[in-house]
């Protein structure tokens, strides 16, 4: 019996050894954690910032320099006559900066690359060339269209040359197409919102233009939706600012349209040149060159 | 004729001959006849100068042609056996060898030539005037050589006899005054010809009828036969022919067709384009396509003639069937058909053509543009006006010359850019009354009355005369500045001043200004006093003043008047139910309505277009009188992306109403 109490004890007492080690162990490995982190923050946080406007400034430089570069080697290359390679870095300015790459390309550029297809007679090239154009720009102009059909048909692509002039001769395709569609109905929306600027600046519609025996809201309506303000806004949306914009009406202008298109054009600061059946009307800064006299 | 040796030889030297029978059976002169090849030559050359041969005239002057005839010519060669012949060059070398100058575009050194055989009494032969001749002309054409050198050399003619013995000086004479339009000159020398053939008068023919004087053409045709007992040849009919076409005389071309079949056993296809082209200008296409169909042997002019025939008869289709099926086309042959699209108010049809013709690598001709040119000015297209200019023009693949600047002219001012239009027209260096014309007509256009005015006087400071298109420009501009005391003084500086006889267009003008400023008895009168009838425009105008005032009285009467010139004008009921409108007259507005239903009278819906990134884009007016129109349009527009979506565009594509212009298939579904 006095035996057995002896041996009960050491179980006892290395828990007891047991237990202030174990809260001293993770202290201190807990403690390094804490530090080590803090530690590389620290160093993040001092050496990061620098790093990073160093990258961000270096991304710049190298982006415009590579555009820089970009151009002038496409230049250089189109004057070599090599057209795969002229491609190729088209290619690769599409797959860096998207669409935006070319849509930025000048007229000359283009023709340029056309025209080393044509001296380096190669069909493939000039193919690839087009469906590249086609690809990036959001409507080929139509000059480029007819280099473009001209070159094939020197190449004896005679089809291909009827296939881009059918692209010249009308809506240029699916996607050209549709875009025109929806600039159409942002016309629509477009008139509204003219209709609430011009009165903003003073606009009254002049509903003795309407000869139908409705009421005046109707009249109002009526007059907002002639076909000459309809195309106005519709170049409005599908045309740069600042760029001048002609339409050309089979009819009359009435007096409505016209007072409200003076005001369009100060509005909007466009000049807006309008061909009716009798005459010409330059519209600039709330003005009109016939004097109001037609 | 080549010259023998006997001929050659002086009449003194009987010895001669025997040199004759050596020289023509030499084995090295045989070879020469059939050399083909300048190497070849100079060889021959050798051996005849070691054989001594190279000495003698005939031999020389063998060695002469070929080196001033061949292709390339060696100008310098056979210029080194003239100047080393012994005893010295004969006419037929000189004659060769001024013949050789002229094929190698060289009039000057041709001209230079004769001068040297006047001056130093070398011999000559009518050959020798004749290609002097040759030479003036071509060196007035070229401008490299004085205008009289023409009459430098008939007066040689004179002075050595050859001109009273020979008849084909005499025909150089008057092709050469002919040529220069000189008709007078031609007609004299012709008179004083002691002896005349067939070409003798073939060539003043000719002359007259590419002088535009085709009755004078004509009447030395029949002169030719009658009192000159000549039968004409092939290049007779054909200058006569075409004389006939000129004067649009169908009788006369039926009658030349009838003699041409009986009398001319083969006749050149020439002859038969001419043929297609009279008859297409008498405005027959039966008859030239009878004899298009009869021709055996068709080159690409006769195609050409045939289309322009049905062409100037407004027959469009056919024209088209005929250049759809032509086996082989040139510029001409594009231009032709290009142009009638742009005449026949086909515009849209001209560009689209152009455009073909472009990607068929034909490249285009002075007259190609100017038809493009003026279908842009219609459609009002300025991207490809634009387009034209900076790709031919100002890049000097064709010069500006003055139809083309007439042409930029009047499609920059049309397309509405009036400021380019000054431009070239201050840069132009030739200018006639078109160009002053179109540019006071585009001043007109543009509301620039005082620049117009202003054109018109310098007009007449440099001695332009102004024609009645000068004044319609002028009233215009008057017209759309409501300048009544100017107008007034033009329309009476027209008649008394420039004894031009006003037209209707110059009436109307003068109406629409009296109307708009709101004098509208003076306009009533002005109307109603016309020397001529009065027509749509002249009524329209006073209609339109009277809605602008709103004239009832007035207007009424000149409605009626409308009404009995055209019926179905849908304008005549759209201004006079405005001028009720405007005097709250519902019940008379109503009753026009009426009448133009029962009538079937539609109006003219309004439509606008727009161009943008070289499209046209069509708006017509949008009806949006219903109170919730919005709503409307916005369901439409549901309707339409959810029938898309089920992929039955195609079908709404092929229900789309075909007027000639490619609408969007949105802009159809909202405006059917």
């Amino acid at each position: 019996m006095l035996i057995s109490p002896k041996l009960a004890a050491p179980p006892a007492c290395h828990r007891s050894a047991a237990g202030p080690r174990c809260p001293g162990f993770f202290l201190p490995a807990a403690a390094m954690v804490t530090r080590r982190p803090r530690r590389r923050c620290r160093l993040l946080r001092r050496y990061s910032a620098p790093l990073m406007i160093v990258a961000v400034m270096g991304a710049v430089r190298t982006q415009n320099a590579e555009g820089c570069f970009d151009r002038e080697e496409l230049r250089m290359l189109c004057q070599e006559s090599n057209p795969e390679a002229a491609i190729n870095l088209l290619d690769e300015m599409l797959q860096r900066s998207g669409a935006g790459a070319l849509v930025d390309l000048r007229s000359e550029e283009q023709v340029a690359v056309l025209q080393a297809c044509g001296e380096a007679r190669s069909l493939a090239s000039l193919r690839r060339a087009h469906r590249l154009l086609s690809r990036s720009l959001p409507v080929i102009p139509t000059a480029i269209l007819l280099r473009i059909a001209s070159l094939y048909y020197k190449l004896g692509a005679r089809s291909d040359a009827h296939r881009a002039l059918e692209g010249a001769s009308r809506p240029p395709g699916k996607n050209g197409q549709e875009d025109f569609d929806a600039k159409r109905l942002q016309a629509y929306e477009k008139v509204r919102e003219l209709h609430e600027e011009i009165c903003v600046a003073g606009y009254v519609p002049d509903t003795r233009y309407v000869f139908h025996d409705i009421d005046e809201d109707a009249k109002v309506r009526a007059l907002m939706y002639h076909s000459e303000r309809l195309a106005i806004a519709f170049g409005l949306v599908s045309t740069p600012p600042g760029m001048p914009l002609r339409v050309i009406k089979n009819l009359r202008i009435c007096g409505d349209c016209h007072n409200a298109v003076k005001l369009i054009a100060k509005v909007t600061g466009r000049e807006i040149i309008v061909r009716d059946n009798k005459r010409f009307h330059h519209f600039k800064d709330g003005d009109c060159s016939c004097g109001d006299y037609w | 004729m080549r010259p023998t040796p006997a001929t050659a030889a002086t009449p003194t030297r009987p010895a001669w001959n025997t040199n004759q029978n050596l020289v023509v059976t030499h084995p090295l002169l045989s070879l020469l006849e059939s050399c083909a090849s300048f190497r070849r030559l100079l060889q021959l050359h050798a051996l005849l100068t070691i054989t001594g041969l190279a000495a003698h005239r005939f031999p020389a002057s063998r060695l002469l042609a070929f080196c001033a005839l061949s292709t390339p010519p060696h100008l310098d060669h056979a210029a080194a056996i003239l100047t080393r012949a012994a005893p010295g060059p004969n006419a037929y070398m000189l004659a060769t060898m001024m013949r050789g100058f002229l094929r190698a575009r060289f009039p000057c050194r041709a001209l230079n030539l004769f001068r040297r055989v006047i001056r130093d009494h070398l011999p000559a032969d009518a050959r020798t005037f004749v290609f002097a001749l040759k030479a003036a002309a071509a060196a007035s054409v070229s401008k490299h050589g004085s205008a009289s050198g023409g009459e430098a050399v008939h007066c040689a003619s004179l002075k050595s006899g050859f001109l009273g013995e020979s008849v084909l000086v005499g025909n150089a004479l008057v092709h050469f005054y002919a040529n220069r339009k000189s008709l007078v000159e031609a007609v004299k020398m012709f008179v004083e010809m002691p002896e005349r053939d067939v070409v003798s008068w073939t060539t003043l023919v000719d002359g007259y009828a590419r002088a535009g004087l085709a009755d004078e053409a004509w009447r030395v045709f029949c002169r030719m036969v009658v009192a000159g007992g000549m039968w004409p040849n092939e290049v007779t009919l054909v200058a006569a022919v075409s004389a006939v076409g000129q004067m649009g005389l169908l009788a006369l071309g039926m009658m030349m067709h009838r003699y041409v079949a009986e009398v001319v056993v083969v006749r050149t296809v020439s002859l038969e384009n001419t043929m297609v082209d009279m008859f297409g200008k008498c405005g027959c296409t039966r008859s030239a396509k009878e004899v298009f169909d009869g021709m055996a042997v068709k080159d690409v002019y006769s195609w050409t003639s045939m289309i322009n025939s049905y062409a100037k008869c407004g027959d469009l289709e056919s024209a088209e069937q005929l250049f759809e099926v032509m086996p082989m086309r040139n510029v001409v042959s594009w231009s032709c058909m290009i142009s009638a699209y742009s005449q026949l108010n086909q515009p849209e049809k001209a560009v689209w053509l152009f455009r073909e013709m472009i990607a068929e690598g034909v490249d285009p001709i002075d007259a190609t543009l100017v038809s493009v040119l003026s279908a842009c000015a219609q459609l009002g297209c300025l991207d490809l006006g634009r387009w034209v200019y900076v790709n031919y023009i100002a890049s000097n693949k064709i010069g500006l010359n003055l139809n083309l600047g007439n042409a930029l002219i009047d499609m920059y001012a049309k397309c509405g850019d009036i400021a380019q239009a000054s431009r070239l027209f201050g840069e132009m260096a030739e200018r006639n009354v078109v160009s002053w014309n179109s540019m006071i007509m585009a001043h007109a256009m543009h509301g620039q009355s005082e620049e117009a005015i202003h054109l018109f006087e310098q007009l007449k400071r440099v001695n332009i005369v102004p024609d009645e298109i000068t004044f319609l420009g002028l009233l215009s501009s008057c017209s759309h500045n409501g300048l009544v005391s100017e107008g007034q003084r033009y329309f009476k500086e027209m008649k008394v001043v420039y004894r031009i006889e006003p037209t209707v267009e110059h009436y109307a003008c003068m109406i629409d200004l009296f109307a708009k400023v709101g004098l509208l008895e003076e306009a009533f009168r002005v109307a109603t006093g016309m020397p001529m009838k009065t027509d749509e425009a002249c009524w329209g105008a006073l209609l339109n003043a009277c809605r602008m005032h709103g004239n009832v009285e007035i207007g009424e009467c000149v409605a009626e008047k409308l009404v009995e010139l055209d019926p179905s004008d849908s304008g005549i009921y759209v201004l006079m139910s405005q001028i009720y409108a405007s005097k709250h007259k519902w019940d008379q507005v109503k009753k026009l309505r009426t009448t133009m239903r029962d009538r079937g009278v539609r109006k003219n819906p309004g439509c606008s277009s727009i161009e943008v990134k070289g499209e046209f884009h069509d708006f017509l007016v949008a009806d949006v009188s219903h109170v919730r129109s919005e709503d409307i349009y916005e369901a439409l527009k549901n309707i339409y992306f959810h029938l898309k979506q089920e992929g039955i565009s195609s079908l709404i594509k092929r229900l789309c109403p075909s007027n000639g212009e490619q609408h969007s298939v949105m802009q159809w579904w909202v405006h059917s």
